[in-house]
Order: structure tokens, then sequence, then C-alpha cells
């Protein structure tokens, strides 16, 4: 043999060696690996439960549409032994009773863990049921219960969809239900090598990347701290917005005005007052919408009590602009239980 | 000899070693929004994320005897408590933070530290948070249920060869109060 061939030979050997070589390295896993996409539309989908849960909206089933087909759910606090629903119908009429309405938040959704596990995923969720007075006057709310989600999540055509939901009420110092396992140590994520952060959902009309996400979420998360601590007369409060943006209610508009508003509610360094929860996003032709819950909580100072000053949710229109995603549009709606007519 | 297909083989060989070691890197980092103009990528924010979140679980549950609380610091990491005294208390190693996280109501069940409101922030060497957190009493015997306290955490994160982890976490109590007129910014 040439030594040309030789040397070629022996170059293309070591080229496969590297080849085999590191397909040898990735790693090897019953259990699907998640990318950020998937963290995210699943965290939305947990978010969407709270809204589609209190407002009952589409007759039930756009709470019954967040299960997969063969899907269940357990609340493990209704009577001695629990309750179980499946399917599409006695899901949808589970969220049909109670208290609902287009306005009425009650189920503040929080702590969101998800883990890979094969098949799919799984997590588990913080959830504050309160009893937010009508009209979000909190004269008369209060923290009716709250405990622990358990979940099952599934990936279907459609999207992430809840396999499996098991609610378990928060006790302490009574007998309790065989708890759920423990979580897992946070490790450094793995992901998925062929995903892609900008890679549209199948089945979903999702055409925001996941940075839109994570920027999304930071503008909303930056919002009670421009409000609550307003380190600068309301200008942090005012850069959230778009200069043209309007904010309801009251009707404002222009940066002076959002700023001066901003100044003119409590504040302090300190200060914390209002906490955002459920937080879903969702992709328009031009930006995005997004809705979340807000609850106002006087913190009691030296040991005074505690108070639910206000509840409701916001509606946003974001906008993309040279600096980032930024509120156009933010409207508050009060809480509100059903009217007569409504609940008909 | 002529050296000149031994240069190029190998020249084909170490390319072929680089594009299968850095390119997919390349690849995957840019699919994934790493290095990205903030310096965080989007899998860092969701780590920081869940770490923030397990922390509500980790403390309020005390697993496995408050270590699984403390695990989710480096280990020199410390957590503050400014309302606990009046010059605030400080924890500090996996023991120390483990025993913080064995105290007061914990189980499987308990579920009180709800926070919400998390940004994030990335810094020269890892990056930083703040996070609301309101902490009610529910289900706890012999008690109303309530809104107990609350007010916020301000963090700092490190990556680590385990992933994100507390590198300090202190405890403010919200407060009516005013900027002093001095702060940086505070306009007042």
């Amino acid at each position: 043999m040439p030594m040309r061939n030789v040397i070629t030979t022996a170059a293309l050997t070591l080229t496969m060696v590297a080849l085999g070589g590191t397909s040898a390295q990735q790693p090897t896993s019953p259990t699907p690996l998640l990318d950020a996409l998937d963290y995210l539309e699943i965290e939305q989908l947990v978010y969407r439960y709270g809204f589609a849960l209190d407002t009952g909206a589409d007759n039930g089933f756009a709470y019954a549409d967040l299960y997969a087909p063969d899907a269940t759910f357990t609340g493990t606090n209704q009577g001695p032994t629990g309750r179980t629903y499946q399917g599409r119908d006695r899901l949808a009429a589970l969220s049909r009773g109670g208290k609902r309405g287009s306005n009425f938040v009650s189920h503040y959704v929080t702590n969101v863990v998800i883990e890979p596990a094969p098949g799919g995923a799984v997590g588990r969720t913080y959830v504050g049921i309160l009893d937010i007075g009508n009209g979000g006057n909190g004269a008369k709310s209060k923290v009716d219960h709250g405990g622990l989600y358990n979940d099952v999540y599934v990936k279907t055509p459609q999207g992430w969809r809840f396999k499996s939901r098991s609610f378990f009420e928060s006790t302490s110092g009574a007998p309790v239900q065989p708890p759920p396992a423990i979580l897992d140590t946070p490790r450094a994520l793995r992901t998925a090598s062929t995903s892609s952060a900008s890679a549209k959902t199948p089945g979903s009309s999702s055409k925001l990347t996941a940075e839109d996400y994570i920027e999304i979420q930071q503008l909303v998360s930056r919002y009670p701290y421009a409000l609550d601590q307003n380190p600068d007369e309301g200008l942090s409060y005012a850069n959230l917005f778009t200069p043209d943006a309007v904010f309801r209610q009251p009707r404002t508009e222009g940066r002076q005005n959002l700023a001066t508003m901003a100044s003119r509610a409590p504040h302090g360094p300190k200060y914390t007052r209002h906490f955002l929860a459920n937080h879903v996003i969702e992709a328009t032709a031009d930006g995005a919408v997004g809705k979340q819950y807000l609850v106002a909580v006087d913190i009691g100072e030296m040991g005074q009590p505690s108070s639910i000053f206000l509840g409701g949710h916001y509606e946003d229109v974001y906008a993309k602009t040279p600096e980032g995603w930024r509120f156009k549009t933010r409207t508050f709606i009060a809480s509100a239980k059903a009217t007569a007519a409504e609940a008909k | 000899m002529n050296e000149r297909p031994l240069t190029i083989a190998l020249g084909i060989a170490i390319l072929a070693m680089l594009a299968l070691t850095v390119l997919p890197a390349q690849q995957r980092d840019a699919a994934m929004g790493r290095a990205g103009a903030n310096g965080l990528s989007s899998l860092d924010f969701i780590e920081i994320q869940q770490l923030v979140r397990r922390s509500s679980w980790a403390l309020d549950s005390g697993d496995n005897y408050g270590y699984a609380y403390a695990d989710l610091f480096t280990p020199e990491g410390m957590f503050v408590g400014t309302n606990q005294g009046s010059a605030g208390r400080t924890f500090q190693g996996r023991d120390q933070l483990a025993t913080l996280a064995r105290g007061g109501s914990r189980g499987a069940t308990v579920q009180s530290h709800l926070t919400m409101n998390h940004v994030i922030k990335p810094t020269a060497d890892g990056a930083t948070g703040r996070a609301y957190v309101v902490v009610v009493d529910v289900g706890v015997v012999g008690k109303p249920n309530r809104v107990n306290h609350g007010g916020y955490y301000d963090d700092e994160y490190q990556k680590t060869a385990f992933g994100w982890r507390f590198k300090r976490r202190t405890y403010y109590e919200s407060k009516v109060d005013v900027w002093p007129a001095s702060a940086p910014g505070s306009g007042k």
C-alpha cells in the first residue's frame, strides 16, 4: 500500500474514531430531555390552569382541554378517600362547579418545578386558593385554603397537557396523607441537542422564542418592584411601557403621567405589596399578549396582622422594542364572581 | 517522501475533530440562546428560576433532614434573615443551613412560602436576583388560614459543576418606609 494511502486511511480512521467517540459520549437515558421551550410551555400550561378553572370558560371545556384525553384530576381532599375525575366531560363539569366568573380569580399558582421523566415530564406547584371579595375589594378577602399539585405532563400533537394532576391539601400538625416523593436536588439541566429555542411547537401557536418568553416574564416580574419600591420617582415604572402605552384603570398615558401615578402609590425600599402569579403569554401577529393574577397584600409590620387589599388580574399587550419587550397596554380588572346572567 | 499528502490528511483530520467538538457545542449554545447579549442563556434563567422555586419546597418540607435546602447553596453559601433579632442572623455552611430548614412547621404537605415576581440579572461572575415571598399559614392546626408575613429575597447565584446555587440569600421583611435622602437614584 502506498504511503499516501496509508496516511489517508489513518486520517480517515482517526476521523471515524472521533465521530464514534462523540456519539458514544452522547448521554443515553430512557428519560427524554427537555429544551427551554418545553420548560416554558409546561409552565404556561400550569398557569393557564388557574384562569381556566376560575373562569369556567367555554362551559368548563377550556379547563378540560388542558388535559390529555385519558388524563385524570384527583382531589385527595374530596371525601375520605379523595375523588378522581377522568374524561373531558367530567373534567369540564368539575370546572363549572363552585364560584366562577369571567373575571374571578382564586387559584394562585407558584413555585412551579419541572423535571424530565419517562414519557414526558413531572412537576409540582404550590397553590394558594384565595377568597377575593367581589369587586376586588379585599375587605372580606381571605386565604381560603391551599396546598400542592402533583403533576404528570405529556407532550401531545396539541402541545403539553396534563396526564394526571392531584391536589394535596396543605396540612401542618395533623396526620397527613401519604406524602409525594421528595424532589431531587437540582442539577444542571440536560437538554435535547436537536432543540431550537426558536422552534415552533407542533400544534401550538407559539411563535415566540424562549428568550421572548423569558424577557416578557422578566418585564412583568419587574413591575411590582418599580411600583412598590420605586427608587426614582416612577421613572423605572414608566420605562416598563412603550412611549405610547396606555394603563387602565385609571386610564393613564405618557411617561410623566405613568411616573406620577406610580409615585402616588405607597412605596419604599423594602415595601412589597403586588404579588403576581399565573403569568400566561401568547404570541400575536405583531407581538404578544398576556395576563396574570394580582393579589395586593398589606403585610403587617411588627406583628400586626396582614390583610389582602385587592385581587384581580392584569391583561397586557406587549411590544418588542429596540430596548426589549415593553407594555403597550396594561389593564387591571378586579376580581368578580359571575353575575346571575353569566352563571346561566 | 512527499509530505504534502500527510499534511493534507492530517489537516482534514484536525478539521473534522474540531467540527465534531467545537461546532456542535456552538450550535447547541446558539439553539439554547447561550452567550446572549445579556450573558445568560434561556436555560440559565430557567435553572435559576427552578432553584428559587425549589428553595420554598425544601424549606417548607424540611426534606432530607434539612439538607435538601442546604444543598441549594454553594459550600460557603449563606442565608441572612434580616428580620431575625435586632441585627439579623446569618446561617452559613451546610449544617447551619440544614438546621435552619428543620425548624418551625415542616412537612411534605406544608406549603407556606409562595415566591413570585422573580427578577434575574447577569453579573460578571454569575447572577443576582430578587423574589417576593408571601408566607401563609394554611392548614395549620389551631390557626386560621391567613397571610403570616412577607417581604423579598435578595439573591446572589453562582454556577457550579452541579448547576446554579445560592451564594447568598438575604431576606427582608416588607416595610412601609421612605428612601433615604442619600440613596443613589432615590430622587428624594
